[in-house]
This record gives structure tokens, C-alpha cells and sequence, in this order.
């Protein structure tokens, strides 16, 4: 009896031990690889919403639904910064991603990288459609959602107001961030 | 000589037939694209699961042969994300996220039970090709209708025209069950019918 139970301990844990050994080796062989592709990711969103980045440099967070700031320089002079807001949606937080240019105060874009909005709807936020309207977008008065855009207004997804308004107050938190912080108060 | 490659697409498909694997297809059929990725994922990993299994039957003690699965099909996955997302990032990025799913997809553990134990590789690796495009046969029946009639779009291409009004609750999960339904339904109609006529 004694030896049944020995063999069976011993087998598990022989099967274990290779099973953990093969993992582990994955895990060493492809760790710098994975890394590599999850910065390059990063830096590939950070190009789509600010397109004339230059060195990244991290800024102090405030809190709130402000989750990260970077400040861009080139040649030595700030020339905008990236912000990571995570306003709650419809289905928990919709983390956006927003590109400010300085001292001009103009929306470069944003991307909405993660969302849990229902699909068809909300999850249309991550479509290009609603993505593109706001770069270009001057930061000097908040944006507002409406059905039909004019100047610093976003038109809403249909039958997605919240989600829509979600992203809107995101971006106007990236703002508010902004214009009391970096502008000298000329905001 | 192709028997057990051919039973699991119809007579023993683990979906329709067998009922496993229904959570990960719930989540899944949302719309074709995932549903073929998922289909792909999924018989991969079958495939290699099936062979180490049947591979090393004779060593693993009865008495411990689920745990001894578990901790093969875990690590296995776990390998294969990794290889994955290391080196075929393009691949990885359309499938990478059914991955995770599969270790909880019990057709993966059900054929290692049911038939890789007790047969040899190449028995197991028909059956676990045959039970994949079986199961991904499945999704993409499932997804068909959700995407089509959910969305008006086929692989995200519209095939509506833009006056169709999407059934939205199809692509919603209400919608998997009420499509599961209704499919399950009609093939185990078909399938009785066949039985009837031939038995």
C-alpha cells in the first residue's frame, strides 16, 4: 500500500517537475521577445495619437480618472502631452488615450484602447468613425457631445450616449489637466 | 482507415453532439472572424494535447490521470502562448485571446479521457483533427447567423446594404443562447430523421 502511494506521489511530481522545467524555458526564451513587442505596442499607440512625438518623459499624476501623463519634448522644447484617462462607460472603465499639442492647445487624437461596452454599440467607440473627430479639435472651451457636430462638439454614436459622453468627459478631464497645469494659467 | 477523423465532424461533434465546450462558445460567436480564430486556437492545441497524452499513457497511473492531464493541457497552453506571442506576433494578436480560453474548454480534456489514453498517436491525432474542425465547423455555423442577422455584416464585410436594422440582442449573450437554440435544435432534428430513415 505503502509503495502504491509512493508511486503515485512520485509520478505526479515528476510530471510536475517537467511540466514547470518546460514552462520556465518558455518563459526565459520568449520573455525579452514579449517585452520588446508590448513596448514597441505602446510606442505604436503613442505615435497614433500624438503624432509628432518626440522623447517621452512621465509627468506628475494627479488621480482621479487621470491614470498617466507624458510630456513630449523635441530638440529640448515641450511640444505636447500624452494623457491616459479611464472614464466609466457603460460597462466599467473605457480607458482612452488622448494627444494634446503645446502650447497650441489642439486635440492630435485619441484611441480608445480597452472597453467593455456592449458590442455593436458602444464598442463602436474603438472604430475610426468616432475616433477621427477628435483631432484637430481646439482645447480652448470643453467639447461636448451632440447628434450633429459643429466645431467643438463630438457627434455621439447612435444609441451609445454613454459611452460616447464617456470618452467626451475623458478627454475634457485631459483638458481641464491640461490648461490648469502646463498653460501658465492662460487657459 | 480515416474513421476516427470523420466521426467527429457529424456523427460525434463535440458541440451539437457531445454539448462541451459551450462556454467558450457563447463567447466566441459573436461574429465569424472570432469564431474561426477560436476554431484554429482551439485544434492546435488539441492536436498537441492529444499526442503528448497518448504519448505518455503508459507512464501515468490511473489513480492520478485527470490531475496528470490537467497539469499537461495547463502547461501546454501556457507554452503555447508564450511561443506565440514571442514569435508569430501577427497570429497572436488575431487568436492570442481564445488562448487563455482553452484551458478551461473541456473537449480538450474530454478527448484525452475519453480517447487519446487509450489509443495510439495516430488514432489521436485524426481524432483531435477531426474533433477540431467538428467544433470549429460549429462556431462558424453559430457565428453565421449571430454575425448576419446581428449586425448585417459578414466577416465584418456588410452584406445588408445600409437600411437592414440589426437584430442587436444576437451579438449580445442572450443572443448566443437563443442561437444555440435554435441551431441545436434543427440538427438534432436532421440527425433523427437520418436515424429514423436508416435504422
Amino acid at each position: 500500500m505503502n509503495n502504491f502511494i509512493t508511486k503515485l506521489t512520485f509520478t505526479l511530481f515528476l510530471l510536475c517537475t517537467i511540466c514547470t522545467a518546460l514552462v520556465a524555458g518558455a518563459h526565459n526564451i520568449t520573455k525579452d521577445a514579449i517585452a520588446a513587442r508590448a513596448a514597441a505596442d505602446v510606442k505604436t499607440a503613442y505615435t497614433q495619437v500624438f503624432p509628432k512625438m518626440g522623447t517621452l518623459s512621465q509627468e506628475k499624476i494627479p488621480g482621479g480618472i487621470i491614470q498617466d501623463i507624458k510630456c513630449s519634448k523635441e530638440n529640448g522644447k515641450i511640444n505636447g502631452y500624452i494623457y491616459t484617462v479611464a472614464p466609466s462607460g457603460y460597462g466599467g472603465d473605457v480607458t482612452v488615450m488622448v494627444g494634446i499639442s503645446s502650447p497650441d492647445a489642439k486635440l492630435t487624437g485619441i484611441k480608445v484602447l480597452k472597453q467593455n461596452e456592449t458590442p455593436g454599440l458602444g464598442a463602436k467607440s474603438t472604430e475610426p468613425k468616432f475616433m477621427d473627430q477628435f483631432a484637430g479639435k481646439d482645447l480652448k472651451a470643453p467639447l461636448e457631445v451632440s447628434k450633429q457636430a459643429t466645431g467643438n462638439e463630438i457627434q455621439a454614436i447612435t444609441a451609445a450616449t454613454i459611452t460616447s459622453r464617456a470618452v467626451v468627459t475623458g478627454v475634457n478631464a485631459a483638458r481641464d489637466h491640461y490648461m490648469k497645469t502646463y498653460t501658465q494659467g492662460k487657459g | 482507415m480515416l474513421k476516427e477523423l470523420t466521426k467527429g465532424i457529424i456523427k460525434e461533434n463535440p458541440l451539437f453532439v457531445q454539448l462541451l465546450g459551450v462556454c467558450p462558445s457563447l463567447a466566441t460567436t459573436g461574429s465569424l472572424t472570432n469564431a474561426l480564430g477560436m476554431g484554429a486556437a482551439f485544434t492546435m492545441v488539441l492536436i498537441g494535447s492529444n499526442l503528448i497524452i497518448s504519448a505518455i499513457k503508459s507512464f501515468i497511473p490511473e489513480q492520478v490521470r485527470i490531475p496528470s492531464y490537467i497539469v499537461v493541457i495547463a502547461s501546454l497552453v501556457t507554452v503555447i502562448e508564450m511561443l506565440m506571442e514571442a514569435f508569430v506576433p501577427d497570429i497572436y494578436a488575431s487568436l492570442g485571446i481564445f488562448i487563455p480560453l482553452i484551458v478551461v474548454n473541456c473537449i480538450i480534456l474530454g478527448r484525452a479521457e475519453a480517447f487519446a489514453n487509450k489509443h495510439g498517436l495516430w488514432d489521436s491525432l485524426q481524432d483531435a483533427l477531426g474533433m477540431g474542425i467538428g467544433f470549429s465547423l460549429a462556431l462558424a455555423i453559430i457565428a453565421t447567423f449571430r454575425e448576419l442577422l446581428g449586425t448585417g455584416k459578414l466577416l465584418g464585410i456588410p452584406v445588408f446594404g445600409p437600411d437592414y436594422q440589426p437584430i442587436l440582442i444576437l451579438i449580445l449573450p442572450a443572443g448566443a443562447f437563443i442561437t444555440m437554440g435554435f441551431v441545436f435544435a434543427a440538427v438534432n432534428y436532421l440527425r433523427q430523421r437520418s436515424e429514423v430513415r436508416h435504422g
